[in-house]
């Protein structure tokens, strides 16, 4: 085994156990209020609250395993533990592919950001202006490393806080409890197989743990309780999102929409005197969706780094993934209606396959090689 | 470090230079204060109609004499919304800007017609918000309303916004929102009401602008205008208005008027406080009957007649008994009106079936027209009188008893 998979640079990053759980809450949240919401709402109409909790719910039940595979990890982290269990060319090749998938979805969190300001703020500048600037943002937060990231988090998700109570104090007038009637309008299986959209965003933070968790200063016997903790945090404040959404404006209206949330921010008024306050609303938006995007990039820029030959500088992955990612962001954002059939086709089938499938398969796997985490082990492949 | 700072300063300038795609002076827009649209002239042709602000004039006071009108109109059609809007930018001199706009008013017969391009436009707009108020003009055109002065406000799209946010004293017509005109329009068991606006004569306000004063007209709130589909069918009158906002639930402490005891021509006011309606549901056989059960606090705010044979308990009970038929009745006005007249279904009929007889609705949405005027009714009404505002003795007319 080589020095630099024994100590390798990423190892030493530590975050806290609330920071993680922070970091947890803002993987969810941005994206699953801005475009998932307004998907679910095409899909299963009144039901979209049902089928995000279902996801949510799914993503609690799912994180026993991937805590169990990320404890087997400890001591000599993910990066090499994979290499053990699967050799060296395959554990590389499943090193690239999860880091390609956090590459993609880096892209739909950085589209949530830009199409934001784009459409609804500043529509006269072009869309690759923003996606240039965000870039380079999160590429600068990303070589700043995780424990910035972590930092971001707790602000983060103070400021989602503050986004949902002041979505909610300037939406309550109109919430009507009916709109949610009756549940599973379209039927249980079109709402369970609804999930599947939000599971991109759920599945982000289920995946996103198996990378986070080594570098928890939390014991790992505590590990579940702190995903939980962060899934259960963005679930709820998703599901205020989604409940009001649907409550205050109808399925149908959020379905005619690509980002949901922002016709929500345009019907709250506080009384007459704050009867606009989007702009004030975005501001505290960003702040969790800057640490998606921070922690997504992270994770791809990591992997790779564990899948290639380790000379190779990090800050040279950092541009080369963001390099990467600004025409794939363009391509992806800048026909949006091609984009909202993106992330309501093609991305939930890939995501599923990604973020549960092949950590399942990966479990499975550990569970026939159990040597493969012993310390000290030496079987590289 | 020397790469962080070229970062950091890479990025503080994204931040720095956005504005300059984006750049909007304040005194090159023509913020729009309220929207008239209509049928133009020119068969096919749709006529935008705004009002916008003048700052200057507003702050010089308002009037030929000082800064001149607060408010400038203009005029101009084209094949859509957006073109006509477009050709109002060839001699406007600024930049239309919606985000300040109070009021969308849709002209007769353009809504007799058709009301998508109005919601499509304005919806799909990212400058207007979705609590924009929206108006029918009836019996006119949406220019006419909009041109014309109302109420107290220099300017008069901030006074036709102000009617409709206080819509619920007089409680006889609905308070329209853009969302809410969106949802009703999009939602398969719901159709638009929006409320109108009717110009009539001038009474008391006297004007200064020699135009109004010689049309001497004024925008009035004249009840809900009711859609089926796309197209405007028809209007609430008094009654039926109010009983339309008790069908929908949207009844909110209106005053209303009670007859005086023992056939005097007299009447008692009486302020609906907080009042709750739940609508129950139930199918016999095929035919779906609506229960409406409505409970209110009121308050006996004014009585013009003297009531001598009552004591407090008893004209209490007369007023609650009085109050609780005159709501059942518009309550079964509005259902007749909307099923025999209009035969259109503006009272959420289907909502409620939808949401309380799921199975059902499934089998016979597709026939909801065809059942709709045969759907029965049950209206159950409990008031309860809390207080006589200040009062807490009937009015009596004081005698000199002799021994």
């Amino acid at each position: 085994m080589g020095q630099a998979e024994q100590t390798s640079p990423t190892s030493q990053v530590r975050i806290g156990a609330f920071q993680l759980v922070t970091i947890f809450a803002n993987l969810v949240y941005g994206k699953a209020i801005g475009f998932t919401n307004g998907a679910l709402a095409r899909t299963v109409g009144r039901d979209t609250w049902i089928a995000m909790a279902v996801a949510f719910l799914t993503g609690m039940a799912l994180i026993p395993a991937m805590v169990w595979l990320a404890r087997r990890t400890v001591g000599h982290g993910l990066v090499t533990y994979l290499k053990r269990l699967l050799g060296r060319p395959l554990g590389a090749l499943v090193l690239l592919i999860f880091a390609g998938y956090f590459g993609v979805a880096f892209a739909t969190s950085a589209n949530t950001a830009t199409l934001h300001i784009n459409d609804y703020l500043m529509t006269e500048t072009p869309f690759m202006f923003f996606v240039i600037g965000y870039t380079l943002l999160i590429a600068y937060g990303v070589y700043l490393g995780l424990e910035v990231a972590g930092r971001l988090s707790v602000f983060g998700l103070l400021m989602t806080l503050l986004l949902t109570l002041s979505m909610v104090a300037g939406a309550f007038d109109k919430f009507d409890a009916t709109q949610l009637l009756p549940f599973i309008d379209g039927g249980l299986l079109p709402t369970l197989a609804a999930s599947a959209i939000a599971h991109t965003d759920v599945g982000m933070a289920v995946a996103a743990a198996l990378v986070l968790l080594p570098h928890s200063v939390g014991p790992p016997g505590r590990w579940v309780k702190l995903c939980w903790w962060g899934l259960a945090s963005s679930g709820i404040t998703v599901l205020v999102w989604s409940i009001f959404e649907i409550a205050t404006l109808g399925p149908e209206v959020i379905g005619q929409y690509l980002i949901a949330c922002m016709q929500m921010a345009r019907a709250a008024e506080l009384s007459i005197y704050l009867h606009r306050y989007e702009m004030i609303m975005v501001v505290m938006f960003f702040y969790g969706v800057v640490t998606q995007s921070v922690v997504t990039l992270y994770c791809a820029v990591l992997l790779t780094e564990g899948a290639l030959p380790p000379k190779i500088k990090r800050s040279y992955l950092v541009a080369g993934w963001a390099a990467l990612t600004v025409p794939l962001q363009f391509y992806l954002g800048s026909d949006r209606d091609q984009y909202g059939i993106f992330l309501e086709t093609t991305w939930p089938v890939a995501s599923i396959l990604l973020t549960y499938g092949l950590p399942l398969l990966l479990c499975l796997v550990a569970l026939l090689r159990p040597s493969a985490s012993a310390k000290g082990s030496t079987k590289s492949g | 470090m020397r790469r962080h700072r070229l970062i950091a300063a890479l990025c503080g300038l994204a931040l720095l230079l956005s504005g300059c795609w984006d750049l909007r002076e304040m005194n090159h827009l023509a913020l729009v204060m309220a929207v008239g649209i209509d049928k133009a002239e020119t068969p096919g042709r749709i006529q935008v109609t705004i009002q916008v602000a003048r700052p200057s004039a507003e702050s010089k006071g308002s009037g030929p004499s000082q800064g001149g009108k607060p408010v400038y109109i203009a005029t101009a059609d084209g094949d859509t919304i957006f073109a006509a809007i477009r050709n109002l930018a060839q001699f406007t001199s600024r930049r239309i800007m919606w985000a300040h706009n109070n009021i969308v008013i849709v002209g007769e017969s353009l809504a007799q017609e058709d009301i998508t391009p109005v919601i499509d436009f304005f919806t799909r707009n990212q400058e207007l918000r979705m609590r924009t108020w929206v108006a029918i003009a009836r019996g006119s055109r949406a220019r006419d309303i909009v041109t014309t002065s109302t109420g107290m406000e220099d300017i008069p799209g901030i006074s036709l916004s102000a009617l409709l946010r206080y819509a619920e004293l007089p409680g006889e017509a609905v308070r329209s929102e853009l969302g809410d005109v969106l949802h009703a329009f999009l939602a398969p068991d719901d159709s638009p009401v929006i409320a109108a606006l009717e110009l009539r004569p001038r009474s008391l306000t006297p004007t200064n602008d020699p135009e109004q004063a010689e049309r001497g007209l004024q925008a009035v709130l004249s009840g809900t205008a009711i859609f089926k589909h796309t197209r405007l069918v028809g209007y609430t009158e008094r009654d039926v208005g109010r009983g339309l906002l008790w069908i929908r639930r949207q009844m909110n402490n209106a005053v209303l008027s009670i007859p005086c005891p023992k056939g005097s021509k007299s009447s008692m006011a009486v302020e609906v406080r907080r009042p709750k309606i739940n609508v129950r549901s139930s199918i016999n056989g095929q035919t779906p009957t609506l229960h409406f059960e409505i409970e209110t606090l009121a308050w006996l705010s004014e009585q013009d007649c003297p009531t001598p044979q009552f004591g407090t308990l008893e004209l209490k009970r007369y007023a609650q008994d009085a109050l609780a038929k005159e709501i059942a009745a518009d309550v079964k006005d509005a259902v007749q009106f909307l099923q025999q007249e209009l035969k259109t279904d503006g009272g959420k009929f289907a909502r409620v079936l939808h949401t309380q007889q799921p199975a059902w609705w499934r089998m016979n949405r597709s026939r909801w027209q065809e059942l709709f005027p045969k759907v029965k009714a049950t209206v159950a009404v409990r008031v309860k009188i809390r207080k006589m505002s200040l009062f807490t003795r009937p009015m009596v007319m004081g005698e000199i008893r002799s021994k």
